[in-house]
């Protein structure tokens, strides 16, 4: 829909990670194979997200039927709740909430199937969750929810530690007093010739972990 | 960090603290009992009590694991399989979503001396934490709610007197016929809904929440006048 394009390129074009994204080009070109490998992964990805968000504007657009919900009203009701000091909430909250949450899983569920992909499994496991969380800002706050441990076991497993630290280069360029829209934290964006998508930016202190799968495959 | 203020944060330090599945239900169970005090010593709360169990079971602080199995499956690929670990993380991430969304737009309703979370507060809170990919279809989803949802709330305010008549109705139903009980109670809630941003938005002052219903004709050109000041935001 043009409507949703215009939306993504306006988010974009007030997203920070271009200056990011120019900065840390020169760098990744020293990775050829790699970078290529990651550039291809990456387009498929944002290509797939925005078919999705598309998908999701023309599924509401035909919805109708607005009492059976993915997810059940009282349960959200209760998870809102659960913070003492909320007081009360309208009703049309939780409506909202039940379409946004499985907005949420659809999206994390493709973000962690990517990662799954790339390891060339077909099983999707709790470390493909922790990469995502690592790999979207948006997703931050789960950091403490998707254990660290995931991650190390990736990185030991995948990658040794000079080519960790040789692949990690490129990453560990971070512009001073750059952070994402609406979203505190430390973050930059992808090298490549590529324009990375807004949710693509990664926490830097996890960065390492995912990234160094890529050049086993 | 602005962070360090979110109340699912606080959450999270439970978390940390048992990273075990039987050491994180123990520390919900504990948490759960920690908080019901305050709530049975403040009026406010006793009534919105009154419309909750008395015992929350564990089963309560995530989605129906098959619910969100259903939602996984549908944008994966028919041969994907997902592990009964990463079941539950989806499970545990979407409650810590709900949280993290509700405290942020819990903070917001404080800030303006409001009682009462509202859509606009929740699309508010996502648009302020980054999901802004997620407020054009849900603003079009709370539209499109308001359209169909609506109508039937007005014919239902007609036939019922007031708030107090909805939270009776809703008081008896289990959990079988929990989806029936919403049928009347958007209706008033919208009723109370429109009114409200009659005060918040055609007027200037912050006005407290009134439970009096305000004109449809009213309530609809604030509607129109509040989603404009949002598609801005993003």
């Amino acid at each position: 829909m043009d409507q949703q394009g215009q939306s993504s390129a306006m988010n974009y074009g007030s997203n920070p990670y271009q200056t990011n994204a120019m900065t840390t080009t020169p760098t990744g070109s020293d990775h050829p194979a790699y970078h290529q490998i990651h550039q291809q992964q990456q387009q498929q990805l944002t290509q797939q997200l925005q078919s999705f968000w598309e998908t999701q504007f023309k599924e509401i657009e035909k919805t109708t039927d607005f009492k059976n919900h993915s997810l059940p009203l009282a349960r959200i009701k209760k998870i809102m709740k659960a913070d003492e000091d909320v007081r009360m909430i309208s009703a049309e909250a939780p409506v909202v909430f039940a379409r946004a949450c499985e907005m949420f899983i659809l999206e994390l569920t493709l973000r962690s199937w990517n990662h799954t992909e790339e390891n060339k499994r077909r099983t999707l496991q709790k470390n493909d969750i922790a990469a995502a969380v690592t790999r979207t800002d948006i997703f931050d706050f789960l950091v403490d929810i998707v254990p660290r441990e995931d991650l190390r076991d990736e990185v030991l497993g995948g990658v040794g530690a000079e080519a960790a630290t040789a692949a990690g280069y490129p990453y560990g360029y971070l512009p001073p007093g750059t952070a994402p829209i609406g979203n505190p934290g430390m973050v930059m964006g992808n090298p490549g010739a590529y324009p990375p998508n807004p949710y693509m930016g990664q926490p830097m202190w996890q960065q390492p972990g995912p990234e160094q799968q890529d050049p086993d495959n | 960090m602005e962070r360090g203020g979110f109340h699912g944060y606080r959450k999270l330090s439970v978390n940390n603290t048992t990273p075990s599945p039987p050491g994180l239900a123990a520390n919900f169970l504990m948490a759960e009992g920690s908080m019901r005090p305050p709530e049975f010593n403040q009026p406010n709360k006793t009534s919105n009590g009154g419309e909750e169990e008395c015992t929350v079971r564990e089963q309560d602080r995530f989605m129906p694991i098959a619910n969100v199995i259903r939602i996984m499956r549908r944008i994966l690929p028919a041969h994907a399989k997902i592990s009964d670990d990463s079941k539950e993380t989806i499970q545990e991430c979407v409650s810590e979503y709900i949280s993290f969304i509700t405290g942020e737009a819990n903070e917001r309703c404080q800030r303006e001396q409001r009682k009462t979370i509202t859509a606009e507060d929740v699309l508010w809170a996502m648009s302020k934490l980054g999901f802004d990919d997620y407020i054009e279809p849900l603003t079009l989803y709370l539209h499109r709610y308001r359209e169909l949802e609506g109508e039937r709330g007005v014919s239902c305010s007609a036939g019922s007197v007031s708030m107090t008549n909805g939270l009776v109705v809703k008081r008896p139903n289990g959990t079988m016929t929990e989806y029936g009980a919403y049928g009347p109670v958007p209706g008033i809630h919208m009723a109370q809904y429109h009114y409200r941003h009659q005060n918040g938005f055609v007027f200037s002052g912050n006005e407290p929440n009134s439970k009096m219903s305000g004109s449809s004709s009213g309530a609809s050109g604030a509607r129109v006048e509040v989603f404009p000041t949002q598609q801005h935001k993003y």
